[in-house]
């Protein structure tokens, strides 16, 4: 097992990449899911929500 | 154990880097969802949220997790000063230091020279995407 370890160690780099792509995939699409639901809760509530609101929400939350 | 902890000990490092950025944009995204779920509150009872509330949604980012606070401004507004070029000069800076470092064999071991040389190959594909992103790069309007 050491031994597989000190042959690809360098692995770790390239599966911590995918681990934080997977992670910032999720972290947006829960950040979308919540959007939505504010935007749904303006919809229940038959009103338009803010221009201010719409454009922050445009935003890709992970670009900033 | 100890032998492998001897050789391997400075990939506690970018590991903890790796952590550290995880935690990092998962405490964003925690405050991006507080700020929703209050203008949800607001729109529930029918009412406008303040401005300053509308603000704080736009500032709140979450990190980059390749390159972190660098790439992510935290502010809604576009930065006006070209990073790259602060960026050139530290992963640049950095990968000349990690060739010195392999080359010299200053700390006297090899296999950690060869880590450091893909430490270096790294940071200096860092500091040529940072060089691009600096030449590239446009100051705003307005």
């Amino acid at each position: 097992m050491v031994e597989l370890f000190r042959d690809f160690w360098w692995l770790m780099f390239p599966l911590a990449a995918v681990i934080c792509g997977a992670w910032d995939q999720w972290m947006k699409s829960r950040t979308r899911a919540d959007e939505m639901r504010v935007l749904a809760a303006y919809a229940a509530a038959g009103k338009e929500p803010p221009a201010e609101l719409l454009r922050a929400l445009r935003r890709d939350p992970v670009e900033g | 154990m100890e032998d492998l902890f001897r050789n391997f000990w400075w990939l506690m490092f970018p590991m903890a880097w790796f952590v550290v950025e995880g935690w990092n944009s998962w405490l964003k995204y925690q405050a991006r969802r507080d700020a929703l779920k209050l203008i949800q509150a607001y729109a529930e009872k029918g009412q406008t949220p303040p401005p300053e509330l509308l603000g704080t949604l736009s500032g709140v980012t979450a990190a980059d997790p390749l390159l972190g606070d660098l790439a992510a401004t935290g502010s809604a507004a576009p930065s006006t000063t070209n990073w790259g070029w602060y960026q050139v000069a530290l992963f640049g800076g950095l990968a000349g230091g990690f060739v010195f470092l392999a080359r010299s064999n200053i700390l006297g071991d090899e296999g950690l020279g060869d880590a450091m040389m893909v430490a270096a190959v790294v940071l200096g594909a860092l500091a040529l995407a940072s060089l691009v992103y600096a030449i590239t790069w446009k100051r705003p309007r307005g």
